[in-house]
């Protein structure tokens, strides 16, 4: 048996107690830990952040091969998120047409009102500077900068590459904005709707759902039998308690589609993210820009 | 043993866990990741005086706990104890079973590493469970169940196999960290 001094023994056991108290201790006496990882993250996050670039560097999540040209590279990532921004646009479109095609007789009665559709929201590209990778559902930190100091609010959206929504703001300070993966359970049931191909050439209404997130990265939601949904569809997000411009982003797509025997009409669907937030090296931040305004409505320059 | 090396090291480590680990998970294999601070605590458990090892366990653990990727739930909550805990239990059972292996090995450094991150993986499901049922702790805000306790077996084998390179550039360390555990038994 190893041995250790009798006072030094005993001290130790005493912090080892307290260790163990302050682990069950209740979650809204543990705000105080906040601030001790802040002071503990001023030497790890460097370190951290040079080391998820180079690991993003080695590892990338999408590799494009072939592509060694700096040039011609750079010029197929911006065709590639050109490409992705009408995808997403087209999808949206679509989704508000079937609201509207619902609420034009309501609205016919109505007087005219003005439209006034959402300003583009703030793209903000960031690096992830602190992430568990063994944990799909775990929540990453990103690097503040002082745009993301001045504008990014909790409730923002996490994107990537302009087409898949990966996470949400869910808290920030002067020192750390934490993303928390839409796949965390704490996200909470949101509205998707269900992109099936065939249906969509057909101009037939995507079907939609709640899905809620399972714990393990991925996602269940019920959904009518009649639709006939399939796996491999495309799940888009499709709620309006989320931001508009996260409207149409890309969730996952369908994983199973089991008949629910209780319920022969509903089938359980799982759907499973294209990426999980904790894989990537870097991200992009929506935030609304709340640019002030003249008094004519104007934008300020 | 000299503190600032173990700070240096025990800050490189965490910083190493969050950032560069993730370039070693494997995707496929339900995200498994190697602990570098596993490594280290194996390490210094293997080598150390015994009071500077359950104290240096417990110090990497904290950092562990209070890393900025550990945040639980949507408050951004630092659980204190999972780690530290884990890691002190981890060195308590290699500073029992180190007068009988062969310290200067790798091979007895990764098996030892796969104790500790074990180890983490057992105190991180007790938390869980406990916090689970107790009813003002605010809910099951650490992970737990078999499937925790079997991505903690996968991690430890996966970090024991990390021990044998990253154990070999910590031997070339040793001469900075004046180890003074007395009589050890070594290869010759």
């Amino acid at each position: 048996m190893f041995r250790v001094t009798e006072r030094s023994n005993s001290f130790f056991s005493i912090v080892l107690i307290l260790t163990g108290v302050m682990a069950i201790l209740p979650t809204s006496w543990l705000a105080w830990t906040r601030d001790l990882s802040d002071i503990v993250r001023l030497p790890i996050t460097p370190v951290a952040h040079a080391g998820n670039r180079l690991a993003g560097w080695l590892r990338p999540v999408d590799a494009v091969d072939g592509m060694n040209e700096s040039d011609l590279r750079e010029r197929m990532i911006i065709l590639e998120d050109e490409r992705d921004r009408f995808k997403r646009l087209y999808h949206a479109q679509q989704l508000r047409l079937q609201e509207l095609s619902v609420q034009l007789s309501l609205l016919q009665g109505l007087p005219d009102r003005m439209m006034q559709g959402p300003r583009p929201p703030l793209i903000l590209p960031t690096d992830v500077t602190a992430r568990d990778p063994g944990d799909v559902v775990s929540a990453v930190e990103v690097e503040v900068t002082p745009q993301i100091d001045e504008r990014v609010i909790v409730g923002d959206v996490a994107i990537w590459r302009h087409e898949y929504l990966v996470g949400r703001v869910a808290s920030r300070s002067s020192f750390r904005v934490t993303i928390l993966p839409l796949a965390h359970p704490d996200t909470g049931p949101f509205q998707v709707a269900v992109l099936i191909p065939g249906q969509e050439e057909a101009g037939l209404a995507p079907p939609r759902m709640l899905l809620n997130p399972l714990g393990d990265g991925s996602f269940a939601g019920e959904v009518d039998h009649r639709h006939g949904t399939l796996p491999g569809s495309q799940v888009v997000l499709a709620d309006s308690e989320w931001p508009p411009w996260a409207q149409a982003l890309g969730v996952g797509v369908i994983e199973s589609v089991e008949q629910i025997d209780e319920a022969p009409l509903r089938d359980l669907v799982i759907v499973r993210p294209r990426i999980q937030l904790h894989q990537l090296p870097e991200i992009i931040l929506l935030a609304s820009d709340e640019a002030p305004m003249t008094l004519t409505g104007e934008l300020n320059p | 043993m000299r503190w600032l090396v173990f700070m240096i090291a025990a800050l490189l480590a965490t910083a190493l866990d969050l950032g560069l680990a993730s370039a070693m998970t494997l995707r496929t294999l339900d995200f498994l990741t190697p602990s570098f601070a596993a490594v280290l605590v194996a390490y210094m458990a293997l080598l150390g005086r015994a009071d500077h090892v359950l104290w240096g366990a417990w110090v990497v653990g904290v950092l562990a706990d209070l890393s900025p990727g550990s945040a639980e739930g949507a408050e951004a909550i630092y659980i204190i104890g999972p780690h530290a805990l884990g890691y002190v239990f981890g060195a308590s059972v290699i500073l029992t079973i180190r007068s009988m292996v062969f310290r200067h090995r790798v091979l007895t450094l990764s098996a030892c590493t796969f104790a500790c991150v074990l180890s983490t993986g057992l105190a991180t499901v007790l938390t869980g469970i406990i916090r689970f049922w107790l009813p003002f702790t605010g809910g099951a805000v650490v992970p737990f169940g078999l499937g925790e306790l079997g991505h903690s077996f996968g991690d430890a084998l996966y970090s024991g196999l990390l021990a044998i390179p990253a154990g070999w550039v910590l031997f070339q360390t040793m001469p900075l960290w004046r180890f003074d555990y007395g009589v050890g038994r070594r290869t010759a």
